[in-house]
């Protein structure tokens, strides 16, 4: 896209959005955070893929109890052998990519800073309670910590990288480094740690905390990472790359020796975010597009859910085999997919979805820290819905999803075509534990909190819908919220009943909304039609045809049971012609005539058209 | 004159040992294209007219699966116009239920229609020659097509072959390559070899056909339909061809007039087609003759 029309795109967003919102939402939240502190230093060997590393971890206890033991993280343990938790669950693959072989985390060394010297940790690790997952790590503490106290802990440790799986690992020369690091869980205010093994769907939950990274990588390799680089050196052989970022909760970084850059300023007023795509060799024309749609992204989601707070985000195109590594959010650094090729005119979703859906992560999630493990509808389900909406914003309702040979199917119709159609799936507000297979967590999490959202926002109103969502995500920033924190956002913006009728029915209970006409009577110049509806209560429009005319009318969410009985003849009836509720599993039963069923217009012009070259193909 | 290809004529050589009658074929009409494929405009219509009315078939079975996946929806018409709210319950019915009868139905008629190609084919090309008999001939003629696409076997398997084996070899070569454009470009040009042989062979098939029909025998056929080539002209009006169902892709969804605009387009199509095989039956008529 020229330079001038991505300009207009990103004003009139930013138009847009920010005249319909900015007003009546709050600042982001900036309340200064007791942070914890990472200083990372790691040294990345591509010919055995080993990271050798040292970390100063300063913790402080910010809960209202003592403490007397500490949780480590050691996710790539799960990548250890085929019987650990991840393993069990997913399936020994994720999004289609198989397992191919061992990573793990070894801790070398753990001491804690004392006034009479370090304080050997390692001996007093426990050992797991299952002995098949050594993903989480418990260390007693050799005295209580009382809240508001401070330790410094230095680790040294040995990563090894898998074949790229789930988001971590090599592909030739590309090495993407993700749980790479032994992070402490997050202590919840109680005193209790959330600590959990690393699942099959779902990982993050950790504080805030400044990180500060240096890495060493060959020379002629290049490193990106989480965070603004802020010195780059050359040391014997080797490139030495020194990162700083403050109020993230993981840190992660990409080498390759290949990397091409493409870089370009964000301004959301007096902030200018610098943002850093890279990717392999080749994928130039795709690249450019993935910086549109971040760019287009940077400004839709910031108007709404409060404006990117950090200096620099990283976009990393991964390459062709690299799959297990695509599609994956960290603060400030998310990983995209994508051929190398950008097809101008082809379904747009398809092309920058996944870009779309890893930006909004940088709020949900990376801002918003929720827990992931316990609530991922806060997490992905939120993520997706804002991604739907971005690229509706962006294309139109057609184009956000298919528009092929005539056949037209908004984004969010394909979402609820997932998340509703087949088999019953647990709610979405269940934790990942409840689900066995990714084909229900992806119908559920992402699917179907999607489809609830997006039904508020077509039955209420998108700007609604948006004020609500941008109230939670601004006062949330750099917390860490549950459920209620979000329904107490909507019951704000709609009022009480919200939550209570409409969404902990839909999200925490899995409820539908389905809808069913009776034929409509016609008898004595009065028409009789008889609605229902069964489970949560949206309303509707209802829409009257007949002879003379179409009339239209309301079907509040008061009332499950519609007797109308209108004057004059009324032949068909259709509720919810322009399909607002979403929630509906089955709309071939909300509308009734007396006409029968009408083939569409061209329906077979279209398929005598395809079908007649292929009889001609094999014929004479 | 007696020109039919199937009657005797007088063979007055000095060289005759008896100096009587013998039979010996006549040698083809060297006519050019035009008067070939105006002859057959008749047939050419029909075999466009059959075609269309069995792909006709298939269509509104599609169309009439698709609207009774709809179920009881009245409105699935105004449904899909509007953005397809009921799509996906639809097509989630149809291929539940419908889709799985209606695609082998569909490959057993593509199947019937390959099966078919041969001796309409021949049908055609013999209304091409302008021989009174050629209808008479049209079963020998078929047993001799039959024939030679039995030996024509042999070379699609090896240009099949070549088609697979190129692309496949570029592929394990050049996976692992960090600029995914060195294989997949390469991956492309590797196809065109194989492509080119293809082409070829399918402007040899009809060649081979068009001489048949002129009478000659298996293996003379075969050898004029190789002689022939003209794969330039093969690739050029395929590309008409395929610019045309494009074409009646595009017109089939336009709101009035679309079927018939479309149908326009594929009537044209045919008689592209139409006139390729004079071409062919042309040229190997003259490299009979000489």
């Amino acid at each position: 896209m020229p330079l001038v029309s991505r300009t207009l795109l990103h004003l009139a967003l930013a138009a847009c959005t920010t005249l319909a919102h900015a007003q009546t939402l709050p600042a982001p939240n900036d309340a200064p955070l007791a942070q914890q502190r990472y200083v990372l230093r790691a040294r990345l060997d591509p010919r055995t893929h080993e990271i050798h590393a040292e970390a100063e971890i300063r913790w402080t206890n910010t809960s209202r109890a003592p403490v007397s033991e500490l949780w480590f993280h050691r996710y790539l343990e799960a990548f250890r052998s085929e019987r650990t938790v991840f393993m069990r669950e997913s399936g020994r693959q994720l999004r289609g990519v198989r397992f191919r072989g061992g990573g793990g985390l070894d801790v070398q060394a753990l001491t804690l800073d004392d006034p009479s010297g370090p304080i050997d940790l390692l001996a007093r690790i426990e050992d797991p309670a299952d002995a098949d997952d050594r993903t989480q790590l418990r260390v007693p503490l050799p005295r209580e910590l009382s809240p508001g106290a401070t330790i410094t802990l230095r680790v040294r440790f040995l990563a090894k990288l898998p074949p790229v799986f789930a988001r971590s690992g090599y592909h030739g020369d590309f090495h993407v480094a993700a749980q790479w690091f032994p992070k402490l869980a997050r202590l919840e205010e109680d005193g209790t740690w959330a600590t959990f093994p690393y699942h099959g769907f779902g990982e993050f939950y950790a504080d805030f905390a400044e990180h500060e990274l240096t890495v060493d990588v060959p020379r002629g390799w290049d490193v990106v990472a989480t965070g603004a680089e802020v010195e780059r050196s050359e040391h014997e052989g080797h490139v030495r790359v020194r990162f700083v970022q403050d109020r993230v909760h993981d840190c992660v970084f990409v080498a390759a020796p290949w990397l091409r850059r493409l870089e370009a300023d964000h301004r959301e007023g007096d902030r200018v975010t610098r943002v850093h795509l890279v990717h392999p060799p080749g994928y130039g024309h795709a690249a450019d597009r993935h910086l549109e749609v971040t760019l287009a992204g940077l400004d839709h989601f910031g108007a709404i859910y409060g404006a990117y707070p950090y200096d620099d985000l990283t976009v990393v195109v991964p390459p062709r085999g690299a799959d297990g590594a695509a599609g994956m959010e960290y603060p400030t650094l998310f990983l995209t997919a994508g051929p190398w090729l950008h097809v101008p005119g082809l379904p747009i979703a398809l092309q920058d979805e996944v870009t779309a859906h890893e930006l909004a992560h940088q709020w949900f999630q990376g801002l918003v820290a929720t827990n992931e493990v316990q609530w991922p509808m806060l997490d992905e389900g939120l993520t997706e819905w804002a991604t739907g909406d971005l690229l509706e914003s962006m294309h139109g309702r057609a184009r956000s999803g298919v528009d092929v040979l005539g056949l037209r199917i908004d984004g969010f119709e394909l979402r609820r075509a997932l998340a509703l159609r087949g088999s019953v799936t647990p709610a979405p507000g269940n934790p990942v534990t409840a689900f066995r297979r990714s084909n229900d967590y992806g119908r559920a999490i992402y699917g179907r909190t999607a489809v609830v959202l997006e039904t508020l926002a077509r039955t209420w109103g998108r700007d609604r819908m948006r004020r609500a969502l941008g109230h939670y995500a601004r006062t949330q920033r750099f917390r860490h919220p549950r459920p209620d924190d979000l329904f107490a956002s909507f019951d704000r913006e709609y009022g009480a009943w919200m939550s209570r009728d409409v969404l902990r029915p839909a999200l925490m209970l899995g409820g539908h909304s389905s809808v069913h006409a009776s034929a409509p009577r016609v008898d004595g110049g009065r028409t009789r039609v008889r609605l229902e509806r069964r489970g949560v209560p949206l309303p509707r429009r209802v829409l009257l045809r007949g002879p003379d005319g179409a009339r239209e009318l309301d079907w509040p969410m008061e009332r499950d049971v519609l007797e109308l009985d209108e004057a004059g003849a009324w032949t068909s009836v259709w509720i919810d012609r322009d399909a607002h509720a979403l929630l509906d599993p089955d709309r071939r039963d909300d509308a009734r005539s007396a006409a029968p069923t009408e083939l569409p217009d061209g329906l077979f012009a279209r398929a005598l058209a395809l079908l007649q070259p292929l009889l001609q193909a094999v014929g004479p | 004159m007696i020109d039919d290809a199937s009657s005797a004529r007088l063979d007055t050589s000095a060289g005759s040992p008896l100096g009587v009658v013998a039979r010996v074929p006549a040698p083809p009409s060297t006519e050019g294209a035009l008067p070939r494929f105006r002859r057959a405009l008749g047939t050419t219509f029909l075999v466009h007219v059959v075609t269309a009315l069995v792909a006709a078939v298939a269509a509104l079975s599609v169309s009439r699966a698709l609207a009774g996946s709809a179920g009881p929806h009245p409105f699935f018409a105004e449904g899909f116009a509007r953005g397809a709210p009921i799509a996906p319950e639809t097509l989630a019915t149809f291929g539940e239920h419908a889709l799985g009868p209606l695609f082998l139905g569909w490959l057993g008629l593509l199947a019937l229609q390959a099966l078919a190609a041969l001796p309409i084919s021949l049908l055609w090309l013999g209304a091409m020659t302008g021989e009174a008999g050629f209808l008479r001939r049209w079963p020998r003629h078929v047993l001799r097509g039959v024939g030679a696409s039995v030996v024509l076997l042999v070379p699609l398997v090896l240009v099949g072959g070549l088609t697979v084996l190129l692309p496949a070899l570029w592929h394990l070569a050049f996976d692992a390559e960090s600029d995914p454009r060195v294989h997949d470009l390469g991956l492309l040009a590797a196809m065109l070899p194989g492509l080119a042989a293809v082409l070829r062979w399918a402007s040899w098939t009809d060649h081979t056909r068009a001489a048949i029909a002129l009478d000659a025998s298996i293996g003379a056929s075969l050898r004029v339909g190789f002689r022939a080539g003209a794969t330039a002209e093969y690739v050029l009006l395929s590309l008409l061809a395929l610019g045309l169902f494009a074409l009646g892709l595009w017109l089939s969804g336009l709101p009035s007039l679309g079927l018939a605009l479309a149908q326009l387009a594929a009537l044209a199509r045919s008689f592209v087609r139409a006139f390729w095989l004079a071409r062919a039956q042309s040229r190997v008529a003259r490299l009979l003759a000489s």
